[in-house]
């Protein structure tokens, strides 16, 4: 399906990340339920991929998510006399490998309690998995799921395993567990190129892209993504969050590269990430004057080359970011936060837009600055431009990102020229087969001192630094000294036997072809079936006078035209299948005279006519073959041949002998006209008489049968005839 | 512009492995240039566009669709080829003969050819990235009854 965009200069605010306003504002996504009951994981639901590295950074500690695994096993076992539950839990907790948790952040509801274990590409712990609850005298009985999981290879996955017991009446059995993950899933980082945690989101990009997609590496562009990881570590922007949510990955980059303030460009087939920002050589962002590589002017631009669009008004009013982000306390489960961003004086009081980046972000500089980036965005840069030029020496080295000026004289009064005289980043480059170069620009403002606008606002932009209180003073569902222990959790674990069977479905992608080469053979499709409506029509006999068109001995039978000058060969066909010409010629029809014919078949051979032909004739079509019935009534023989009747048409066969020559034929009219005519081997007729009379017929063939017509359509009438023999 | 020439070099490979090198400038002739063979195909690669995912990032190519076209497309879609077309620019008053050493690399662009299409005559190949723009992909695995079996119900 092809969609035609009617302006697609239009889109390029959105397409380029220019444009953003929520489409949905909602409760933070990083927000988590502490007191909510334990999930399960279901059958097709994406293996969560926990990223993230808790760093010290000025001195404060920043990063590190907070998850709540899903189980997958589960034990429930009571004692026999207290009734105190056992409860047990085999988690996932990420996919690939992370360094072992510390027990000060496991947690069961928000209480640091209960037995860990953890393990990678293996079940973790040993416990056996069902519902083993007795019946207790005296005691509630403990209602535990029945279904309590089998098991699986946990390959590629981190598993924790869970204990914890509870006294009888414990209505805590079943609370949802967490874990605070100071290091997620180690990859092989690219700034360090080392296996370990990342909180680099170009890491956590690549890692998708290779796994998700299978993108072959010529068409990742190392560079770019080199320089995007230097430019997100250097400006601190980190990812801590859990990715289980299954989306399309072109989507998700483009939405989170945004708040990391990164673009996603395709260079030369590539794809990679770019700063949306001018930086530095030392990947900081850039706030001195900025310079541009081209300069576009009358000279370039060719013919109806120049088009502008302006950002829309309601892509242009001033606002404030209201910016979701994740605070994480070192000894304690973290809060969302907002920061507010704006411009001094504008839009106070609103509206407000919301981005929500708890999900990963656990800095508030970071959110600041990505409010700050669309709120001056959105302030500064004024429209976008498609140039259509002619190539020049920047043919050679214009790339993606970089800076041109436009600059264009506009004389529209004597004496009065101005200057449409911008700065713009390149969007994209389109080298035509022509050789003309498109090229969609958007506006890159600056200040006075030639810097960016918009880089000089985030860089300005920071946060107030001072941290939320969590609300919480009292740890006493704690175990005794869990908060501060960091003893790192345990490595035990091991698959059970009789795991499931791979009951793949693999089919050999071996393909036999069973289609020969037609060469040297026919290659008409002579085994396709007919097609009626390409067939040449066949005539059709005509002229029967029996049921359904029956021929019968006295019709004179004529063929269907198909065509003009139609040539005509009547067949009889005898009782032994031997075929024979009686009639034929240009519109030829055929006169069944001979009673005895009943009960041969007749058909007729149409030919139309072809100039281009040798014989004259197309391709002949035979008719449908006709059986000939019997005789309406019973035939005359001469002689003493007669007949007599009143009103009515009447045509009755008549034996006169064979042989040339000529019969009498004596009729009776009476008063009352009537017509008496004579086909077949003779021709006669009388016209409408009244009286009687005779005439000497001769014959015009040597046929033995003639017909007798007697037209009578006067009523009272009456009339007769007699025939002779020929002599 | 008048003296500007422009000459498209395309390049089906898969790893270190070339299957086709081909230029489109030169008419009837196999030219020698970066030190290999290059014949002659009349393909028309419509421009070379790069931007921004959605701003029709990619490539697309005019093949004749000759019965060694058409296999190397079955083949390219069927075994994940890589296609690199090079756009290289020269002054054509110097020679028009042979690929000139100093003519100028301005636009070069890899893809896997994601498609094709066109008439009996004529293929129309697509270049770009296999990475889809709809559907999901992440995460790459989700939980299947060999990873966990019959997980726990609650």
């Amino acid at each position: 399906m092809n969609i035609s965009i009617r302006d697609p200069l239009a889109l390029l605010p959105s397409q380029s990340g220019l444009v953003v306003s929520p489409l949905v504002e909602r409760a933070a996504v990083g927000q988590t339920s502490l007191d909510s009951r334990q999930r399960a994981f279901v059958i097709g639901d994406p293996v969560p991929i926990v990223f993230g590295r808790r760093i010290t950074v000025g001195g404060i500690d920043i990063g590190g998510v907070f998850v709540s695994p899903g189980a997958t096993e589960g034990r429930y076992e009571n004692d026999g006399t207290t009734n105190e539950l056992t409860v047990n839990l085999e988690l996932v907790l990420s996919e690939g490998e992370l360094p072992a948790l510390e027990l000060r952040d496991v947690f069961q509801r928000a209480c640091r309690v209960g037995t860990w274990v953890q393990t990678y590409d293996q079940r973790a712990g040993s416990f056996t998995a069902g519902n083993f609850i007795t019946v207790v005298a005296g005691k509630e009985t403990w209602q535990c799921p029945y279904y309590c999981g089998t098991s699986g290879t946990y390959a590629n996955m981190t598993t924790l395993a869970y204990q914890n017991s509870h006294a009888d009446g414990d209505s805590t059995w079943d609370r949802q567990v967490h874990c605070f993950v100071r290091e997620g899933m180690q990859v092989t980082r690219i700034l360090d190129d080392t296996y370990g945690s990342s909180n680099n989101l170009i890491d956590l990009a690549l890692y998708l892209i290779r796994e998700s997609s299978r993108l072959p590496e010529a068409l990742l562009d190392t560079t770019a993504f080199e320089n995007a990881a230097n430019f997100v570590d250097v400006n601190r922007f980190y990812y801590n969050g859990i990715f289980d949510k299954s989306t399309n990955l072109e989507d998700w980059l483009q939405r989170t590269a945004r708040e990391f303030l990164l673009r996603v460009s395709d260079a030369n087939g590539k794809k990679g990430l770019r700063p949306a920002l001018p930086i530095n050589e030392d990947y900081t962002i850039k706030t001195t004057a900025v310079t541009w590589v081209f300069d576009f002017t009358e000279e370039h631009v060719l013919p109806g080359g120049f088009e502008i669009q302006y950002i829309p008004l309601a892509d242009r009013k001033p606002i404030t970011a209201e910016v979701l982000w994740r605070q994480q306390p070192d000894n304690d489960i973290g809060i969302i936060r907002t920061a507010l961003v704006g411009f001094d004086g504008e839009a106070t009081d609103g509206p407000f837009e919301q981005y929500d980046l708890s999900e990963f972000c656990t800095s508030e500089n970071h959110a600041v600055k990505v409010g700050m980036f669309y709120v001056a965005r959105r302030k500064y840069i004024t429209h976008t431009l498609r140039l259509t030029v002619k190539p020049d020496s920047f043919n050679t080295t214009l790339v993606l990102g970089d800076l041109v000026r436009v600059l264009l004289r506009r004389e529209t009064e004597v004496e009065d020229v101005s200057h449409h005289n911008y700065l713009y980043e390149v969007e994209r480059i389109n080298k035509t087969i022509s050789g003309a170069v498109e090229l969609d620009l958007i506006h890159f403002p600056i200040d006075e001192n030639g810097a960016s606008v918009v880089a000089v606002a985030v860089n300005a932009a920071t946060g107030a630094g001072y941290t939320l209180a969590t609300g919480r003073e009292d740890f006493d569902c704690d175990d005794t000294g869990r908060r501060e222990d960091d003893t790192p959790l345990s490595d035990v674990g091991g698959n059970l036997p009789d795991l499931p069977a791979a009951n793949n479905f693999l089919r050999s992608t071996t393909i036999t072809w069973t289609l020969e080469n037609p060469e040297g053979s026919s290659n008409d499709g002579e085994g396709n079936p007919t097609d009626p409506f390409e067939e040449p029509p066949k005539p059709n006999i005509e002229g029967g006078s029996g049921d359904g068109g029956e021929p019968l001995p006295g019709d004179e039978l004529s063929a269907g035209e198909v065509c003009e000058g139609q040539y005509n060969k009547w067949y009889l066909v005898d009782e032994n299948g031997n075929k024979q010409l009686v009639s034929s010629g240009v519109a030829a029809k055929y006169l069944i005279l001979d009673p005895d014919l009943t009960g041969k078949r007749v058909y007729v051979v149409g030919c139309c006519p072809d100039p281009g032909s040798p014989s004259g004739y197309s391709e002949c079509q035979e008719s449908e073959e006709m059986e000939i019935g019997e005789p309406p009534v019973p035939p005359i023989y001469c002689p003493g041949g007669s007949a007599a009747g009143n009103q009515g048409t009447f045509s009755r066969l008549v034996n006169v002998g064979e042989g040339l020559g000529s019969f009498t034929f004596s009729w009776q009219a009476f008063n009352i006209p009537d017509t008496f005519s004579i086909s077949g081997a003779a021709s006669f007729s009388t016209g409408a008489v009244s009286g009687g009379g005779s005439a000497t017929i001769t014959k015009t063939s040597a046929g033995a049968w003639i017909t007798v017509t007697v037209t009578a359509p006067l009523p009272g009438t009456a009339w007769n005839y007699s025939v002779g023999c020929t002599s | 512009m008048a003296n500007r020439g422009q000459a498209q070099y395309l390049r089906f490979y898969s790893g270190a492995t070339t299957y086709y090198r081909w230029q489109n400038y030169y008419i009837g002739q196999t030219v020698t240039f970066d030190s290999v063979s290059w014949t002659y195909q009349p393909f028309v690669a419509n421009g070379m566009i790069g931007g921004t995912p959605g701003t029709d990032a990619g490539v697309s190519i005019d093949l004749p669709a000759t019965a060694l076209v058409a296999d190397l497309v079955d083949d390219a879609i069927n075994n994940n080829y890589l296609c690199e077309l090079k756009l290289y620019e020269f002054d054509t008053r110097l020679s028009n003969a042979v690929p000139q050493a100093a003519q100028l690399l301005i636009g070069t662009y890899v893809g896997e050819v994601i498609g094709a299409r066109g008439s009996f005559s004529l293929l129309n190949v697509s270049l770009g990235s296999s990475l889809a723009p709809t559907g999901a992909q992440a995460p790459p695995r989700k939980f299947n009854s060999i990873l966990i079996g019959a997980p726990l119900r609650l």
